[in-house]
């Protein structure tokens, strides 16, 4: 498997379609269910899964070999899911019940909630939106990567190319603020 | 007491965001499959790596020059095809493709000037909904303009025209130069409406030496279907354009035939 994707990665970097073809189909749906968990839109979640295949193949030349295509890939479009977000400022968008039902339906196998639990979720979930969009960029980037991807704080350094102190002072000061601005919100 | 439950507070309070924002992200979803029309939007944006490497490096001398990546592999192998069949020469450079909203109707255009160059502009759509045939019409209608506009008749023809607007314009200033601008600028503006009547018909011309060129690189059973498939998707193959014969046109003098007149049916209920 290995092999095979490395001859893949190989031709695909040769400018070989079918060989990035291939590449899509076994690692597109992974990286869309990551846009998606990051954006909670699936329009521009798909967006964002074709712009980093299309930055993966224009810097597939540059890929080393030996290296594994998900991890690399994953780090393409992490960067670029942020970017494309705060670019549209996702953040100021208010969060419609359809958006939520369907992100619901999709992250849960129990697709039954009640209108009213429904309703509640979004109030809480607008909460934190609000409280992200009062955040700085970087604060924003790496509470996103922390909790809407799951990275540990060596991951981030990687993806955004920080020390990791940086990134450990950076979250730290993200959750103070963010602390600060949802217990401003309960009063 | 309090002081307990002050520290129990500071120690639920993080793990309160935390939770929070868990919450906010969701868990980790699973495999969201996309459609193969994705891939298809996909690969269109990818063009060719060989050729985006070239750019990269060459990028500094040629900054404005238009790469062939625009052009999706699919319509560069049909292109091969029909130049292979026709037995023309031709590079891949010549061909240029841009993609328009949904509604546009796919279109070839070529230099009036005879410059090799073919023009092919498509709906954003074509990568999924296009049929070959449609494709290979427009294709081989814009290699075939290209041919026949380079044939010396109609370089002279163009030679002749270009002088006609030479002269009106001589007309023009010597009138003015003499004090009789009513007399030069009607005689003028009569010269310029003839070259542009002129140069209309002479387009025509073109087109239809150029259908009667792809009957014989693709045949008439393929060129009728792919000109009834363009009809079929054009909401006026009867209109014509500037220099230009009508979908409509082409296809009762290529097929005999005719396009059905598409009736908007209203559904009665009740």
């Amino acid at each position: 498997m290995a092999t095979c994707e490395a001859e893949l990665i190989e031709s695909a970097a040769h400018g070989d379609q079918e060989a990035f073809r291939h590449l899509w189909e076994t690692h597109h749906a992974a990286a869309m269910a990551a846009a998606l968990r990051l954006c909670h839109q699936r329009a521009l979640a798909e967006e964002i899964t074709q712009g980093a295949f299309l930055l993966a193949w224009r810097g597939l030349p540059r890929f080393q070999k030996g290296n594994s295509f998900r991890p690399w890939l994953m780090r393409i479009l992490y960067r670029h899911a942020l970017d494309v977000m705060e670019k549209q400022r996702t953040y100021l968008h208010s969060i419609s019940l359809d958006d939520a039902l369907e992100f619901e339906v999709r992250s849960s196998s129990d697709s039954h909630m009640e209108q009213a639990d429904l309703q509640e979720q979004v109030a809480q979930r607008e909460e934190v939106q609000q409280a992200l969009a009062q955040l700085s960029t970087e604060q924003r980037r790496v509470i996103a990567l922390r909790y809407g991807a799951d990275l540990t704080e060596v991951d981030i350094a990687q993806v955004f190319g920080w020390p990791i102190g940086t990134v450990k002072s950076r979250l730290n000061r993200a959750r103070e603020r963010l602390r600060e601005l949802l217990k401003d919100g309960e009063r | 007491m309090k002081e307990q439950n002050f520290g129990k507070s500071k120690q639920q309070e993080p793990l309160d965001l935390e939770k929070r924002l868990r919450a906010y992200y969701g868990p980790q979803l699973r495999e969201q499959p996309l459609s193969q029309a994705s891939w298809q939007n996909l690969r269109y944006r990818l063009g060719s790596q060989i050729d985006t490497k070239r750019r990269h490096h060459f990028s500094w001398r040629f900054p404005r020059k238009r790469s062939q990546a625009h052009v999706p592999l699919f319509i560069l192998d049909a292109f091969a095809r029909i130049t292979y069949d026709a037995h023309v020469p031709s590079t891949p450079s010549m061909l240029h493709c841009s993609m328009k909203p949904q509604d546009h109707e796919p279109a070839v255009h070529t230099s009036w000037f005879g410059r090799r160059k073919i023009r092919l502009v498509l709906p954003l759509t074509a990568v999924t909904t296009m049929e070959k045939t449609e494709l290979d019409v427009l294709l081989a209608t814009g290699l075939a303009r290209s041919i026949c506009a380079r044939k010396p008749t109609y370089t002279l023809g163009r030679f002749l025209l270009a002088s006609v607007v030479l002269i009106a314009s001589l007309v023009l200033i010597l009138s003015w130069m003499h004090h009789v601008p009513l007399v030069g600028f009607p005689i003028a503006i009569a010269l310029c409406i003839s070259v542009v009547w002129l140069i209309h018909m002479q387009a025509r011309s073109i087109a239809f030496h150029a259908d009667a060129l792809i009957v014989l690189w693709l045949g008439r059973g393929h060129v009728c279907n792919g000109l009834h498939a363009l009809a079929d998707h054009s909401r006026k193959p009867r209109r014509r354009r500037w220099g230009e014969p009508s979908l409509a046109e082409r296809i009762k003098r290529i097929c005999g035939t005719r396009v059905e007149v598409k009736d908007n049916q209203l559904t009665l209920v009740g």
